[in-house]
C-alpha cells in the first residue's frame, strides 16, 4: 500500500527536492505545504500516514504546529518527524520530547532520506 | 707576720686612688725631688712616695729601690694607712708584725720604717710618703715635722696632678662639642643681650655668608632675619628661658646669597663665657617644603586618576573590607558616594559567575587572592546593585603584598554589559547565519545528490564527474558551517558536553561506518585492531567522540595512499601521577608524514600541513582545532607523532572511571 507524507517547510528549494526524494527514492506519495497553517488544514482534509515538519518557519513554527494536532483528537495520531537546521543533538532532544518520533538534520543525503523517514517509522528499508 | 687589715671602706679609698689617674704614670721630677730630699735629710738609704692599691703598693717615686711595686699583704705601708699620723717601726726585727716579713729577713733587709699616710684631696689615704732604713733607728719629734712637711708637699703635688687632668678632660670635651655643633646640619648660633651674634656654627656661617669683609659674628641678628621685626627679635629672646628650647618658630632669613629661606627655629637661654646669651638653633625647610609638595601633587594626580577612571576601583583589607572604593564602583553599583566603605565587598556584590551560581566567600577569587597572594581575572562575572539589578562585569583581583606578606586586594572591575551584548549579538547572528547557509545547502545538497543518484537518469560521463565535484564541495560547505557553529560555541564558553557510558567497541564502529565510503573511495584499507577493550565502557559525549574519530580517520584516509592500511587500535595506561586510567585510541596511517615543525601548529585553526592540501576538495582546516578542544573537554589529550614519509599516529587519551575490567562488567 502507497503511504501518504505531508511534507511542511517554507522554503521551496527544500520542498522541491524533499518532495522528489522522497517519491523518486522512497516511492511516498507527498502533499508539500509551507506553513503550519496549511499543514494543520491539509491534516484535517486528508489525514496522512506521517508529517516531516520543517522546525524553524514564519507564522506558525514546528513545535506550534505538532502542539496544534496533539490538540485534536483526530490528527494526535499522526508520527510527526521534524526536520532541523540546528545540528546539535540537545536541540534533538528537546525536539523528541514535544513528542515528535524522530529528528532529521538538514542538509539531508537525498538518497537516504526515505529511508531514514521509512526507518523511523518503524517500515523497514 | 701579720698582714695589714683593710678597712670596710677600702673600696671607696681605691676609686679615690684611681680618680687621681697617677697610678702607673711615668716618673715625674717633683716627686722624686722630694724623695730624693728626704734621702738627703734624713741619711736613710730609701724613700718613698708609695700609693696602696687594692692588691699591691706602687711607687711614683723611689730612691733606693730598683722594684717599682710589691705585695700590699707584706707592705709596711699597709699597716700605715690604717692610722692618721706617722707610722714608725724602729726595728722590726723586734716587732712581731714584721719580725719575719720577707721584706725583712731578705731583701730589701728593712729593719727601719717611718711613714706619714697621703690623703687625696676627698679624705682618703691613699699611700704614704715613707723612709726606710737596714739598721735599727729612732725617729724623734723633729724628724717627724719634717716627714710630715714633705708628705703635705708630696699631697699639693697629687693635688696638682689631679687638676691638671680635670682641665685636660674639660678641654677634651670642649672640642667634642665644638666638633658635634660644629657638624650638625641645623643652624646654630649664639645671640648676646643686644641682639648681636657672638657664635655661628658652620652650618650658620654657610647659610648666611661668612667672609673676612662682612664676618658673620658681630652682626645683628635681626639683620638675617627677612619677616620679623628686630623689636619682635629682642621680644622672642627674652621669652626664652633658660635650659629650654622655646616653641618651634618658622622664621624667613635671608641667606649670604641673597634667597629667602624658611627656617624652622627655637631659642633658649644660656651662659657662654660668663656672658649671657640666646641660643638660636634653626633646620632649613626648604627641601622638606619640596618634598611634601611634591607629594601633594602625586597625591592629587593619584586622586584624579581614581576619581577618573570609568572602572570601579577598590582597596580590600585582609578580611575584605572595603578600605578604599572610588566614585566609578560606587556608579557600577547604584550607591551613594562613600557607601562602601567598611562593608565586606562580596557580600554587597554577591559575587557571581555569568549565567552561574553565586560563588561562596570562601573560595571566591578575592578570597583566593587574599589568602594566596593570586591575580585573578574574570571576564565574565556579575555583580549585585543596590537596588536589586545586576551588572555583568570584567573583574580583576590583584594582591597588596608589603614587607612580603598579603596585607589587602586591589579589586577592579569594569561594566561588561556591552560586552556581554556585543556577545548576544554575535551569537544570535552566528546562529541565524547557519540556519540561513543550512537552508539552501539542503536544496542544492538535495538537488545535486538527486542528480547524481541518478533518480533522473544516467547522465553523460562528464556531467557526472562535474556533479561529484558539485556534492564533494557541497558537503565540505556543510562541515565548515558545521565547524564555525561548533567553534562559536567552544568561543562562547557553551559547548556542553551530554556525558553518557558509551561502549568503545560501539563508538570506533559508529566512527568507522562513517567513514567507510571515503576509504572505500581511496582504495584505502581500513584495519580495526581495537581491543582487547572492546567490551570497556567510556563515559562521553558519544556524538562528540565519533566526530573526533570521525576526523582522524577521515584525515588518514585522505593522506594515505592507495593501497595502504590505516589502523585504528587501542591500549589502557595509567597515569601514575594522577592515578587514572585512561584507554589510547590511536589512528596510525601510512601516509607522507607531516614534518616536525608543524606538528604543533595542525592543531590550529584553518591550519593544513601544507596549502595544497586545500585543493583536495574535502578539509576545512578546522576538524582538528575542534577535535583537540572536544578531547580536552573530556580530560584528556589529542597528540600525534609522525614520521614525514612513514606516517602518522594521532592518538586520544579518554580517562576510564574505574578499573577497565571493572568497566566490562
Amino acid at each position: 500500500m502507497t503511504r501518504r507524507l505531508l511534507l511542511v517547510d517554507d522554503d521551496d528549494g527544500v520542498r522541491l527536492v524533499a518532495r522528489v526524494s522522497l517519491e523518486r527514492v522512497g516511492g511516498w506519495i507527498v502533499t508539500a505545504v509551507s506553513s503550519g497553517a496549511d499543514a494543520l488544514a491539509e491534516a484535517a482534509a486528508s489525514p496522512p500516514d506521517a508529517i516531516l515538519l520543517d522546525v524553524m518557519m514564519p507564522g506558525l513554527d514546528g513545535p506550534s504546529t505538532l502542539a496544534e494536532l496533539q490538540r485534536n483528537d483526530q490528527l494526535a495520531h499522526i508520527p510527526v518527524i521534524f526536520l532541523t537546521a540546528k545540528a546539535r543533538s540537545a536541540q534533538h532532544d528537546s525536539l523528541l520530547r514535544l513528542g515528535a518520533i524522530g529528528v532529521l538534520v538538514k542538509p539531508f543525503d537525498p538518497m537516504q532520506l526515505a529511508n531514514q523517514v521509512a526507518a523511523l517509522l518503524g517500515f523497514g528499508p | 707576720m701579720i698582714e695589714p687589715t683593710i678597712s670596710l671602706d677600702d673600696d671607696d679609698r681605691v676609686a679615690a686612688l684611681h680618680g687621681l689617674q697617677i697610678l702607673d704614670t711615668a716618673a715625674e721630677e717633683r716627686f722624686d725631688r722630694l724623695t730624693r730630699l728626704a734621702a738627703l735629710v734624713f741619711a736613710v738609704p730609701i724613700a718613698l712616695v708609695s700609693l696602696v692599691d687594692t692588691n699591691r703598693q706602687w711607687f711614683k717615686a723611689c730612691i733606693g729601690l730598683d722594684a717599682h711595686e710589691t705585695s700590699r699583704s707584706i707592705s709596711f705601708c699597709g699597716h700605715a694607712i690604717q692610722q692618721p699620723d706617722i707610722f714608725v717601726v724602729e726595728d722590726a726585727l723586734l716587732d712581731e708584725r714584721f719580725a719575719d716579713n720577707p721584706l725583712v729577713i731578705g731583701e730589701p733587709f728593712i729593719r727601719f720604717y717611718a711613714g706619714q699616710p697621703l690623703t687625696s684631696p676627698d679624705g682618703f689615704r691613699v699611700g704614704t710618703f715613707c723612709l726606710l732604713d737596714r739598721v735599727p733607728r729612732h725617729f724623734d719629734d723633729v724628724q717627724r715635722s719634717i716627714l710630715r712637711e714633705l708628705a703635705a708637699q708630696t699631697e699639693a703635688e697629687l693635688r696638682q696632678h689631679e687638676q691638671h687632668i680635670a682641665m685636660l678632660d674639660k678641654r677634651e670635651a670642649e672640642e667634642r662639642l665644638q666638633v658635634i655643633v660644629q657638624s650638625v646640619a641645623e643652624v646654630v648660633v649664639a645671640i648676646n643681650r643686644r641682639g648681636h651674634i657672638v657664635f655661628a656654627n658652620s652650618a650658620a656661617r654657610d647659610l648666611f655668608g661668612d667672609s673676612a669683609e662682612v664676618p658673620l659674628v658681630g652682626l645683628p641678628a635681626a639683620g638675617v632675619v627677612a619677616d620679623h621685626s628686630p623689636e619682635d627679635i629682642i621680644d622672642l629672646l627674652q621669652q626664652a628661658e633658660s635650659g629650654n628650647a622655646s616653641e618651634r618658630i618658622e622664621m624667613q632669613v635671608r641667606s649670604g646669597d641673597g634667597r629667602t629661606i624658611p627656617l624652622d627655629v627655637t631659642f633658649a637661654a644660656a651662659q657662654l663665657d660668663g656672658e649671657p646669651v640666646y641660643i638660636a638653633s634653626g633646620r632649613d625647610l626648604t627641601q622638606e617644603r619640596q618634598a611634601r609638595r611634591e607629594i601633594e601633587v602625586i597625591g592629587q594626580q593619584q586622586q584624579l586618576i581614581l576619581n577618573s577612571s570609568a572602572d570601579g576601583i577598590v582597596r580590600l583589607d585582609r578580611n575584605g573590607l572595603v578600605i578604599y572604593a572610588n566614585p566609578s564602583a560606587h556608579r557600577l553599583l547604584h550607591l551613594a558616594h562613600g557607601a562602601l566603605a567598611g562593608r565586606q565587598f562580596h557580600t554587597v556584590t554577591h559575587h557571581t559567575d555569568t549565567d552561574g551560581p553565586p560563588q561562596p566567600w570562601l573560595g571566591s577569587a578575592m578570597w583566593q587572592t587574599l589568602q594566596e597572594g593570586e591575580t585573578l581575572a574574570a571576564l565574565r562575572d556579575k555583580f549585585d546593585r543596590a537596588d536589586g539589578s545586576s551588572v555583568p562585569v570584567s573583574c580583576t583581583s590583584a594582591p597588596i603584598i608589603e614587607d612580603g606578606a598579603v596585607t589587602g586586594a586591589v579589586v577592579i572591575f569594569a561594566d561588561a554589559s556591552d560586552q556581554a551584548e556585543i556577545e548576544r549579538s554575535k551569537d544570535e547572528f552566528v546562529s541565524l547565519v547557519s540556519h540561513e547557509l543550512r537552508t539552501p545547502l539542503t536544496s542544492l545538497k538535495g538537488s545535486l545528490g538527486l542528480l547524481s543518484g541518478g533518480v533522473f537518469g544516467e547522465l553523460p560521463d562528464e556531467a557526472q564527474e562535474m556533479l561529484t565535484v558539485a556534492v564533494a564541495n557541497t558537503d565540505r560547505l556543510v562541515r565548515l558551517v558545521n565547524d564555525i557553529l561548533d567553534l562559536q560555541r567552544v568561543d562562547a564558553g557553551r559547548l556542553q558536553l551530554n556525558l553518557q557510558s558509551h561502549s568503545l567497541a560501539q563508538l570506533v564502529a559508529d566512527s568507522i561506518a562513517s567513514v567507510s565510503g571515503l576509504f572505500t573511495a581511496r582504495g584505502v584499507h581500513l584495519e580495526n585492531c581495537v581491543g582487547p577493550h572492546e567490551g570497556l565502557d567510556v563515559r562521553c559525549d558519544g556524538d562528540r567522540i565519533v566526530q573526533v574519530l570521525t576526523n582522524l580517520l577521515g584525515n588518514a584516509a585522505k593522506f594515505s595512499p592507495a593501497a595502504s592500511t590505516v589502523t585504528i587500535r587501542s591500549h589502557i595506561v595509567t597515569d601514575l601521577h594522577e592515578g587514572l586510567d585512561f584507554v589510547v585510541i590511536e589512528v596510525a596511517d601510512n601516509g607522507r608524514g607531516i614534518p616536525p615543525e608543524r606538528l604543533e601548529r595542525i592543531f590550529e585553526r584553518f591550519e593544513q600541513v601544507d596549502s595544497s592540501d586545500a585543493r583536495h576538495g574535502s578539509g576545512t582546516g578546522l576538524g582538528l582545532a575542534i577535535a583537540r578542544v572536544l578531547v580536552e573537554m573530556h580530560d584528556g589529550q589529542l597528540t600525534v607523532t609522525s614520521e614525514p614519509g612513514v606516517g602518522s599516529v594521532f592518538a586520544v587519551s579518554l580517562p576510564i572511571i574505574g578499573h577497565p575490567d571493572e568497566a566490562k562488567t
